[in-house]
Protein backbone atom coordinates (compact mmCIF):
# COMPACT_ATOMS: atom_id res chain seq x y z
CA UNK A 1 0.00 0.00 0.00
CA UNK A 2 1.01 3.60 -1.06
CA UNK A 3 1.03 5.49 2.33
CA UNK A 4 -0.19 9.22 1.93
CA UNK A 5 0.13 11.35 4.88
CA UNK A 6 -3.29 14.32 5.24
CA UNK A 7 -1.48 17.57 5.77
CA UNK A 8 -4.15 20.39 7.30
CA UNK A 9 -4.78 22.71 4.67
CA UNK A 10 -7.27 25.52 5.25
CA UNK A 11 -10.39 25.22 3.26
CA UNK A 12 -10.70 28.66 1.48
CA UNK A 13 -7.37 27.75 -0.48
CA UNK A 14 -8.06 26.08 -3.43
CA UNK A 15 -5.16 22.82 -2.39
CA UNK A 16 -5.87 19.63 -2.82
CA UNK A 17 -5.18 16.69 0.01
CA UNK A 18 -3.82 14.49 -2.73
CA UNK A 19 -0.41 15.63 -3.91
CA UNK A 20 0.22 15.45 -7.47
CA UNK A 21 3.01 13.08 -6.67
CA UNK A 22 0.83 10.88 -5.27
CA UNK A 23 0.04 7.23 -6.43
CA UNK A 24 -3.75 8.12 -5.99
CA UNK A 25 -2.89 10.76 -8.81
CA UNK A 26 -2.57 8.23 -11.61
CA UNK A 27 -6.24 7.53 -11.02
CA UNK A 28 -9.56 9.29 -12.24
CA UNK A 29 -10.51 13.05 -11.38
CA UNK A 30 -13.79 11.48 -10.16
CA UNK A 31 -12.13 8.83 -8.32
CA UNK A 32 -9.76 10.93 -7.01
CA UNK A 33 -12.53 13.85 -5.83
CA UNK A 34 -14.17 10.46 -4.19
CA UNK A 35 -11.23 10.04 -2.13
CA UNK A 36 -10.59 13.81 -1.09
CA UNK A 37 -13.82 14.00 0.14
CA UNK A 38 -13.66 11.10 2.19
CA UNK A 39 -9.75 12.04 3.03
CA UNK A 40 -11.64 15.26 4.48
CA UNK A 41 -14.07 14.20 6.54
CA UNK A 42 -12.09 12.05 8.32
CA UNK A 43 -9.56 14.86 8.98
CA UNK A 44 -12.41 17.14 10.18
CA UNK A 45 -12.84 14.35 13.07
CA UNK A 46 -9.60 13.67 13.20
CA UNK A 47 -6.65 15.62 12.72
CA UNK A 48 -4.10 13.44 12.76
CA UNK A 49 -5.05 10.86 10.97
CA UNK A 50 -2.85 9.80 7.77
CA UNK A 51 -4.16 7.51 5.00
CA UNK A 52 -2.73 4.51 3.17
CA UNK A 53 -4.51 3.17 -0.42
CA UNK A 54 -4.89 0.31 -2.70
CA UNK A 55 -6.04 0.29 -6.28
CA UNK A 56 -7.65 -2.18 -7.43
CA UNK A 57 -9.43 -3.10 -10.56
CA UNK A 58 -12.89 -2.78 -9.32
CA UNK A 59 -12.56 -0.75 -6.19
CA UNK A 60 -10.07 1.52 -3.98
CA UNK A 61 -8.79 0.28 -0.50
CA UNK A 62 -8.43 3.42 1.65
CA UNK A 63 -6.62 2.76 5.18
CA UNK A 64 -6.78 5.46 7.74
CA UNK A 65 -4.58 5.20 10.69
CA UNK A 66 -3.53 7.22 14.29
CA UNK A 67 -7.25 7.32 15.00
CA UNK A 68 -8.40 7.13 18.56
CA UNK A 69 -11.77 6.31 18.68
CA UNK A 70 -14.75 6.39 16.41
CA UNK A 71 -18.41 6.68 17.20
CA UNK A 72 -21.26 5.24 14.96
CA UNK A 73 -22.26 9.01 14.09
CA UNK A 74 -18.99 9.91 12.68
CA UNK A 75 -19.09 6.90 10.69
CA UNK A 76 -22.46 7.72 8.98
CA UNK A 77 -21.82 11.00 8.52
CA UNK A 78 -18.57 9.54 6.34
CA UNK A 79 -20.71 6.79 4.70
CA UNK A 80 -23.21 9.44 3.43
CA UNK A 81 -20.23 11.73 2.07
CA UNK A 82 -20.13 9.56 -1.03
CA UNK A 83 -22.61 6.96 -2.65
CA UNK A 84 -19.28 5.29 -3.90
CA UNK A 85 -18.73 3.70 -0.16
CA UNK A 86 -19.34 0.13 -0.54
CA UNK A 87 -18.08 -0.65 2.92
CA UNK A 88 -16.60 0.50 6.16
CA UNK A 89 -15.00 -1.85 8.32
CA UNK A 90 -12.95 -0.91 11.73
CA UNK A 91 -9.84 -3.27 12.15
CA UNK A 92 -9.11 -3.25 16.01
CA UNK A 93 -6.16 -5.19 15.48
CA UNK A 94 -4.21 -3.34 13.32
CA UNK A 95 -5.44 0.03 14.76
CA UNK A 96 -7.06 1.62 11.20
CA UNK A 97 -10.38 1.95 9.86
CA UNK A 98 -10.62 0.62 6.05
CA UNK A 99 -13.34 2.22 3.27
CA UNK A 100 -13.96 0.31 0.92
CA UNK A 101 -14.42 1.89 -2.95
CA UNK A 102 -16.17 1.26 -5.99
CA UNK A 103 -14.26 2.18 -8.73
CA UNK A 104 -16.56 3.90 -11.55
CA UNK A 105 -20.02 2.93 -12.47
CA UNK A 106 -20.54 -0.14 -14.21
CA UNK A 107 -22.70 -0.58 -17.81
CA UNK A 108 -24.79 -3.23 -16.49
CA UNK A 109 -25.15 -5.01 -12.87
CA UNK A 110 -23.50 -8.28 -13.17
CA UNK A 111 -25.79 -11.46 -13.14
CA UNK A 112 -25.39 -13.10 -9.08
CA UNK A 113 -26.59 -16.55 -8.32
CA UNK A 114 -26.62 -16.11 -4.80
CA UNK A 115 -26.02 -19.75 -2.86
CA UNK A 116 -26.52 -20.51 0.38
CA UNK A 117 -23.28 -22.20 2.10
CA UNK A 118 -25.11 -24.53 4.99
CA UNK A 119 -21.69 -23.89 6.66
CA UNK A 120 -21.83 -20.60 6.95
CA UNK A 121 -25.39 -20.54 8.28
CA UNK A 122 -25.70 -19.94 12.32
CA UNK A 123 -27.79 -22.84 14.30
CA UNK A 124 -30.13 -20.53 16.44
CA UNK A 125 -30.21 -23.28 18.80
CA UNK A 126 -26.96 -23.25 19.36
CA UNK A 127 -27.15 -19.62 19.82
CA UNK A 128 -29.75 -18.98 22.22
CA UNK A 129 -28.57 -21.97 24.37
CA UNK A 130 -25.25 -19.74 24.49
CA UNK A 131 -26.62 -16.99 25.65
CA UNK A 132 -28.97 -18.88 28.28
CA UNK A 133 -25.08 -20.29 29.39
CA UNK A 134 -23.76 -16.74 29.35
CA UNK A 135 -26.43 -15.22 31.49
CA UNK A 136 -26.61 -18.32 33.62
CA UNK A 137 -22.96 -17.79 34.83
CA UNK A 138 -23.34 -14.01 34.78
CA UNK A 139 -26.16 -13.68 36.35
CA UNK A 140 -25.85 -10.95 38.80
CA UNK A 141 -24.76 -8.35 36.54
CA UNK A 142 -28.47 -8.64 34.71
CA UNK A 143 -31.84 -7.91 36.25
CA UNK A 144 -34.66 -10.52 35.66
CA UNK A 145 -37.10 -8.29 34.12
CA UNK A 146 -34.38 -7.01 31.55
CA UNK A 147 -33.19 -10.27 30.34
CA UNK A 148 -35.18 -10.33 27.02
CA UNK A 149 -33.34 -6.76 26.27
CA UNK A 150 -29.96 -7.97 26.94
CA UNK A 151 -30.82 -11.49 25.27
CA UNK A 152 -30.86 -9.72 22.38
CA UNK A 153 -28.10 -7.19 22.20
CA UNK A 154 -26.07 -10.66 22.80
CA UNK A 155 -27.19 -12.35 20.20
CA UNK A 156 -26.46 -9.68 18.45
CA UNK A 157 -22.69 -9.54 19.47
CA UNK A 158 -22.39 -13.55 19.29
CA UNK A 159 -23.56 -12.78 14.98
CA UNK A 160 -20.85 -10.37 14.78
CA UNK A 161 -18.25 -12.67 16.09
CA UNK A 162 -19.65 -15.83 14.70
CA UNK A 163 -16.38 -18.49 13.30
CA UNK A 164 -14.03 -16.06 14.28
CA UNK A 165 -12.48 -15.31 18.04
CA UNK A 166 -14.85 -15.42 21.17
CA UNK A 167 -14.80 -11.63 22.45
CA UNK A 168 -15.19 -10.96 26.04
CA UNK A 169 -18.26 -9.07 26.97
CA UNK A 170 -18.51 -7.20 30.14
CA UNK A 171 -21.65 -5.78 30.94
CA UNK A 172 -22.52 -3.51 34.50
CA UNK A 173 -25.68 -1.82 35.40
CA UNK A 174 -24.65 1.84 36.09
CA UNK A 175 -27.63 3.59 37.27
CA UNK A 176 -30.23 3.50 34.64
CA UNK A 177 -28.42 1.82 31.89
CA UNK A 178 -26.00 -1.07 31.01
CA UNK A 179 -22.56 -0.38 30.61
CA UNK A 180 -21.33 -2.52 27.45
CA UNK A 181 -18.08 -3.46 27.24
CA UNK A 182 -16.58 -6.04 24.60
CA UNK A 183 -12.93 -7.02 23.96
CA UNK A 184 -11.67 -9.23 21.38
CA UNK A 185 -13.38 -8.07 18.21
CA UNK A 186 -10.81 -8.57 15.67
CA UNK A 187 -12.71 -6.49 12.63
CA UNK A 188 -16.21 -4.87 12.74
CA UNK A 189 -18.07 -3.43 9.84
CA UNK A 190 -20.28 -0.54 9.93
CA UNK A 191 -23.16 -2.78 8.76
CA UNK A 192 -22.94 -5.08 11.91
CA UNK A 193 -22.75 -1.64 14.25
CA UNK A 194 -25.66 -0.77 12.28
CA UNK A 195 -27.40 -3.99 13.26
CA UNK A 196 -27.31 -3.62 16.60
CA UNK A 197 -28.46 -0.18 16.94
CA UNK A 198 -31.55 -1.28 14.76
CA UNK A 199 -32.63 -3.18 17.89
CA UNK A 200 -34.05 -0.02 19.18
CA UNK A 201 -33.75 3.49 20.68
CA UNK A 202 -32.44 1.68 23.70
CA UNK A 203 -28.66 0.98 22.31
CA UNK A 204 -26.76 4.67 22.72
CA UNK A 205 -23.45 5.84 22.93
CA UNK A 206 -22.06 3.33 20.27
CA UNK A 207 -17.96 3.68 20.18
CA UNK A 208 -15.03 1.71 18.90
CA UNK A 209 -12.10 2.34 20.91
CA UNK A 210 -8.93 1.56 18.70
CA UNK A 211 -6.36 2.21 21.48
CA UNK A 212 -7.59 -0.24 24.03
CA UNK A 213 -9.50 -2.65 21.29
CA UNK A 214 -12.93 -2.07 22.80
CA UNK A 215 -16.61 -1.35 21.69
CA UNK A 216 -18.27 0.24 23.93
CA UNK A 217 -22.03 1.26 23.79
CA UNK A 218 -25.33 1.79 26.65
CA UNK A 219 -28.22 0.44 26.86
CA UNK A 220 -30.76 1.57 28.64
CA UNK A 221 -33.43 -0.40 30.60
CA UNK A 222 -36.37 -1.09 29.81
CA UNK A 223 -38.12 0.68 32.06
CA UNK A 224 -36.41 4.24 31.77
CA UNK A 225 -36.60 3.44 28.48
CA UNK A 226 -40.08 3.75 28.27
CA UNK A 227 -40.53 6.36 30.30
CA UNK A 228 -37.85 8.71 28.67
CA UNK A 229 -38.30 8.03 24.90
CA UNK A 230 -39.03 10.95 22.93
CA UNK A 231 -41.05 9.36 20.81
CA UNK A 232 -43.97 7.97 22.65
CA UNK A 233 -46.54 7.30 20.83
CA UNK A 234 -49.88 9.33 21.39
CA UNK A 235 -52.75 9.46 20.76
CA UNK A 236 -53.79 12.46 17.81
CA UNK A 237 -56.85 14.24 18.46
CA UNK A 238 -58.01 14.82 14.61
CA UNK B 1 -14.17 -10.59 31.59
CA UNK B 2 -16.47 -13.20 30.66
CA UNK B 3 -16.21 -15.43 27.35
CA UNK B 4 -18.97 -15.55 24.90
CA UNK B 5 -18.59 -18.68 23.43
CA UNK B 6 -20.63 -21.62 22.01
CA UNK B 7 -16.76 -24.03 23.74
CA UNK B 8 -15.88 -23.66 27.61
CA UNK B 9 -12.22 -24.09 28.64
CA UNK B 10 -11.36 -27.45 30.46
CA UNK B 11 -8.21 -28.31 31.52
CA UNK B 12 -8.35 -31.06 28.55
CA UNK B 13 -8.80 -28.24 26.25
CA UNK B 14 -6.56 -25.73 28.05
CA UNK B 15 -3.36 -28.77 27.49
CA UNK B 16 -4.40 -28.97 24.02
CA UNK B 17 -4.44 -25.35 23.39
CA UNK B 18 -0.71 -24.93 24.84
CA UNK B 19 0.04 -28.43 22.91
CA UNK B 20 -1.38 -27.20 19.64
CA UNK B 21 0.84 -23.74 20.11
CA UNK B 22 3.82 -25.10 20.83
CA UNK B 23 3.41 -27.57 17.78
CA UNK B 24 3.10 -24.44 15.40
CA UNK B 25 5.84 -22.44 17.16
CA UNK B 26 8.22 -25.22 16.86
CA UNK B 27 7.34 -25.19 12.99
CA UNK B 28 7.62 -21.74 12.27
CA UNK B 29 10.78 -21.76 13.83
CA UNK B 30 12.31 -24.33 11.58
CA UNK B 31 10.64 -22.34 8.57
CA UNK B 32 12.12 -18.92 9.68
CA UNK B 33 14.74 -18.47 6.88
CA UNK B 34 14.81 -16.41 4.03
CA UNK B 35 12.12 -13.83 3.19
CA UNK B 36 10.35 -15.33 6.07
CA UNK B 37 12.77 -14.84 8.97
CA UNK B 38 10.53 -12.69 10.55
CA UNK B 39 7.34 -15.05 11.03
CA UNK B 40 5.52 -15.70 14.47
CA UNK B 41 2.70 -17.23 15.68
CA UNK B 42 0.21 -15.80 17.45
CA UNK B 43 -2.88 -17.09 19.69
CA UNK B 44 -5.94 -14.93 18.81
CA UNK B 45 -8.27 -16.53 21.18
CA UNK B 46 -10.73 -19.15 21.21
CA UNK B 47 -13.53 -19.57 18.26
CA UNK B 48 -17.05 -18.44 18.92
CA UNK B 49 -18.81 -21.16 17.68
CA UNK B 50 -16.78 -24.17 18.96
CA UNK B 51 -14.27 -25.24 21.16
CA UNK B 52 -10.57 -24.82 20.08
CA UNK B 53 -8.57 -22.35 19.60
CA UNK B 54 -7.51 -19.74 16.59
CA UNK B 55 -3.67 -18.97 15.57
CA UNK B 56 -2.09 -17.03 13.38
CA UNK B 57 0.87 -16.89 11.53
CA UNK B 58 2.47 -13.59 10.36
CA UNK B 59 4.96 -12.26 8.44
CA UNK B 60 4.66 -14.61 6.03
CA UNK B 61 5.86 -13.35 2.75
CA UNK B 62 6.90 -17.05 0.99
CA UNK B 63 4.18 -19.82 1.06
CA UNK B 64 5.55 -23.01 0.37
CA UNK B 65 3.63 -26.86 -0.14
CA UNK B 66 5.99 -28.34 2.15
CA UNK B 67 5.28 -25.38 5.11
CA UNK B 68 1.48 -25.93 4.37
CA UNK B 69 1.41 -29.81 4.63
CA UNK B 70 3.73 -29.76 7.40
CA UNK B 71 0.78 -27.33 9.10
CA UNK B 72 -1.13 -30.24 7.95
CA UNK B 73 0.80 -32.42 9.59
CA UNK B 74 0.08 -31.26 13.01
CA UNK B 75 -3.43 -30.81 12.66
CA UNK B 76 -4.06 -34.52 11.57
CA UNK B 77 -3.82 -35.42 15.56
CA UNK B 78 -7.39 -37.20 16.42
CA UNK B 79 -8.14 -34.62 19.28
CA UNK B 80 -8.83 -32.08 16.29
CA UNK B 81 -12.63 -32.42 14.80
CA UNK B 82 -12.39 -29.82 12.31
CA UNK B 83 -10.28 -26.76 10.52
CA UNK B 84 -10.17 -23.71 9.00
CA UNK B 85 -7.54 -22.38 7.15
CA UNK B 86 -7.42 -19.20 5.43
CA UNK B 87 -4.41 -16.72 3.80
CA UNK B 88 -4.81 -12.78 3.87
CA UNK B 89 -2.70 -11.59 1.31
CA UNK B 90 -3.09 -7.95 2.62
CA UNK B 91 -1.48 -8.92 5.69
CA UNK B 92 1.13 -11.31 4.81
CA UNK B 93 -1.09 -14.20 7.40
CA UNK B 94 -2.12 -17.28 7.85
CA UNK B 95 -5.19 -17.82 10.21
CA UNK B 96 -5.66 -21.06 11.53
CA UNK B 97 -9.23 -21.98 13.55
CA UNK B 98 -8.99 -25.45 15.03
CA UNK B 99 -11.67 -27.05 16.40
CA UNK B 100 -11.44 -29.73 18.90
CA UNK B 101 -13.67 -33.12 18.93
CA UNK B 102 -14.90 -34.73 22.42
CA UNK B 103 -16.01 -37.99 21.53
CA UNK B 104 -12.54 -39.32 20.72
CA UNK B 105 -11.30 -39.38 24.18
CA UNK B 106 -14.28 -41.27 25.46
CA UNK B 107 -13.65 -43.41 22.12
CA UNK B 108 -10.35 -44.19 23.25
CA UNK B 109 -10.66 -45.57 26.33
CA UNK B 110 -12.62 -48.38 25.06
CA UNK B 111 -10.00 -49.00 22.46
CA UNK B 112 -8.14 -51.21 23.72
CA UNK B 113 -10.90 -53.70 25.81
CA UNK B 114 -12.71 -53.68 22.18
CA UNK B 115 -9.60 -54.88 20.34
CA UNK B 116 -8.24 -57.61 22.86
CA UNK B 117 -11.11 -59.12 23.57
CA UNK B 118 -11.74 -61.62 20.94
CA UNK B 119 -8.60 -62.67 21.79
CA UNK B 120 -9.12 -63.50 25.58
CA UNK B 121 -11.95 -65.09 24.77
CA UNK B 122 -10.49 -67.67 22.34
CA UNK B 123 -9.89 -71.19 24.23
CA UNK B 124 -6.82 -71.53 22.02
CA UNK B 125 -5.02 -68.52 23.76
CA UNK B 126 -4.69 -70.33 27.13
CA UNK B 127 -3.67 -73.80 25.76
CA UNK B 128 -0.96 -72.22 23.70
CA UNK B 129 0.03 -70.59 27.42
CA UNK B 130 0.29 -73.94 29.12
CA UNK B 131 1.63 -75.56 25.98
CA UNK B 132 4.61 -73.16 26.74
CA UNK B 133 4.44 -73.34 30.31
CA UNK B 134 4.50 -77.37 30.16
CA UNK B 135 5.10 -78.94 26.92
CA UNK B 136 5.47 -82.24 27.77
CA UNK B 137 2.39 -82.33 30.24
CA UNK B 138 0.08 -80.44 27.52
CA UNK B 139 1.29 -82.32 24.99
CA UNK B 140 -1.43 -84.69 24.90
CA UNK B 141 -3.75 -82.58 22.61
CA UNK B 142 -1.62 -83.30 19.69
Amino acid sequence: MESTALSVFPVNENKRVVSQFSAISGLEIEDRHVIETIAKRFQEIHKKSIFSSKTLPSRVLLKFFKIDQVSLASLRKINISTHRIKKISIDLVSKNVAVELKRGEPSKQPLTIKKRFPSLAIDTELLKQTITSFLKDNAKMVREEDKRLIRAVLECILRWTWNSVAPEVNCKLVGDNYNFSIKGIQTIALSQLESLCDLGDYVQELNVNLNRKMVHFLVLRTSSYIHDSQVKRRKINA
Amino acid sequence: MPLLSVGSITASSKRLQQDTLANFTDVVAAFSYGENADMVVRKEGIPTNGNGIILSVHNVFQLNESMLSTFRGILSREEFKNYDCSIEFDNNSIVYTIYFGEEIKEKKSFCYNKQLTPYLTNPLLYIGILFIWNPQRYLFFL
